[in-house]
């Protein structure tokens, strides 16, 4: 029988959903995207809705890499095209921190903001195709392989991904030459395995941030997202004005950011899945009239990805502590742990074997 | 000491539950075994007594230096690779704060042991 079937399971999925991707789509119903409501069902709202969406900083796969990234076996690849959707997708997260940050959540992408010095220039400058700048891909790859042992071109996850923006902030600090000045007082604290600590964004207000950019990472299921436990507390996330996105994928590994929810059955998303040249410098970015997302994709939330992270941006210490109370009452309750600290785990439990297979832990 | 359950009257429990028990009376038995389709390499023993009134953290911190000592390239299981525990029934993703005797309580398999399944992230491409 299997032998008839000329793809597997895994790719017919694949199929179904690169074809729902083409396949056209006007938002209809209510659509919450990134803190704000907007009834779809109405040709303003609508409206209002895409331009709010098309403001958001699409960064996708990119060729002519200058340089190109040196493989393992020897050679070099000068495109990311196939492997580097998931630093796409942080970086697309990243960007939209940095704009809530600095533009503003009312912002909306205009003309002047290809203006030479804009604002805008200023945030996607951090993500042009160069070692230089500060989020690019080819300094997350450089992370990755650092503290992960992840060599170029192999795919990453949300987790690592956010590890490695984690690190880029720390080792950034250090020469804060390289920082541009809506860096200066922003922190970020990545939680990769559920537990958000207090204490570890409480130090980094206590040494001089005003923001802290908070990356939540989990793994809610195994085959699948588990829908039953975590899908309410998801969607509540989209809700919150903290909120700043949610990065992730579909079940069949293709990495997708996620800004907003539509009706009760799916997600609206940026596909990082389209390779253009690489962006070597602002005029680039000016060329191609911004970085803009275009039309929403949706994805039914029965094929979201279980590895997530979910990203919130905090202006104040109060800020903070009252998103962790948000976050732990009612149905997020089911997704997020807060603690005072992390916790320290010594080694102090002994095994013993009891029998081959059978270890007693005191 | 802590007794949170009366083995005696669970039918279904299998024998060499009600013997380990009997023995360790303020333990859980848990399998942990690697879930399908991860890089993460197989640990040598997947049985697992631990204290009733250990955090599912802990459970986690010792997971981890089980596969660590597997001795698996870095890329498997360095320090800063993330593990993920997993309810092997409910799919459900364990709270490092939870004790693990409250786990054991709301998923335990009928012939008495906690199944959980560890994993890394999915990786995207």
């Amino acid at each position: 029988m299997k032998a008839l079937l000329p793809f597997d399971m895994k790719q017919i999925h694949r199929m179904i959903d690169e074809i729902r991707k083409w396949m056209p789509f006007t938002p209809s119903s209510k659509v919450v995207c990134l803190g704000i409501t907007y009834d779809c069902s109405e040709d303003a709202a609508r409206e209002q809705f895409l331009e709010d969406f098309r403001s958001r900083i699409l960064l996708t796969y990119r060729c002519g890499l200058e340089p190109p990234l040196q493989l393992a076996g020897g050679g070099t690849t000068a495109s990311d095209s196939g492997w580097g959707c998931m630093l796409r997708v942080t970086q697309m997260m990243l960007a939209q921190c940095f704009v809530s940050l600095s533009l503003g959540r009312e912002w909306r992408f205009g003309e002047k903001d290809l203006k030479e010095g804009s604002t805008y220039l200023r945030i996607t400058s951090c993500f042009l195709d160069t070692p230089k700048a500060l989020f690019s891909l080819h300094r997350l790859v450089e992370m990755g392989q650092h503290i992960l042992g992840k060599e170029p071109s192999s795919w990453f996850g949300p987790t690592s991904a956010a590890q490695a923006v984690g690190h880029l902030f720390e080792t950034s600090k250090e020469d804060g030459a390289g920082r541009p000045d809506f860096l200066q007082e922003v922190g970020c604290a990545v939680f990769v395995d559920g537990p958000i600590y207090k204490e570890t964004v409480m130090e980094r207000f206590n040494g001089g941030c005003t923001s802290v950019i908070i990356l939540v990472c989990r793994r809610l299921g195994l085959e699948s997202c588990n829908l039953e436990e975590y899908q309410q507390g998801l969607d509540v996330c989209f809700r919150l004005p903290e909120f700043q996105g949610l990065a992730s994928g579909n079940s069949s590994s293709s990495a997708h950011f996620f800004v907003a929810t539509h009706g009760e059955d799916s997600l609206l998303f940026m596909d990082p899945h389209v390779t253009y040249p690489a962006l070597q410098k602002d005029a680039d970015v000016v060329a191609s009239c911004g970085l803009r997302a275009g039309r929403p994709l949706r994805l039914p939330w029965s094929s979201l990805n279980p590895s997530v992270c979910v990203a919130f941006l905090v202006q104040s210490k109060s800020e903070f502590l009252s998103l962790c109370d948000r976050l732990c009452e009612g149905p997020g309750e089911q997704l997020f742990e807060v603690l005072e600290r992390q916790p320290t785990y010594n080694a102090a439990f002994d095994d013993l074997l009891e029998a081959d297979d059978l270890v007693v832990v005191s | 000491m802590l007794r949170m359950f009366d083995w005696s009257g669970k039918d279904e429990t299998c024998e060499q539950v009600k013997k380990l028990l009997k023995k360790y009376p303020d333990r859980i038995p848990v399998i942990c075994t690697k879930a399908a389709k991860t890089s993460l390499p197989e640990i040598e023993k997947k049985k697992f007594l631990v204290p009733a009134t250990m955090l599912c953290g802990e459970f986690k911190f010792i997971i981890h230096k089980h596969i660590a000592a597997t001795g698996s390239p870095k890329e498997s299981m360095g320090p800063d690779q993330t593990l993920y525990l997993l309810m092997n029934n409910s799919k459900k993703s364990v709270k490092a704060s939870q004790f693990m005797c409250e786990v054991y309580a709301a998923h335990r398999a009928k012939d008495g042991y906690l199944y959980i399944h560890y994993s890394a992230e999915a990786t995207l491409g």
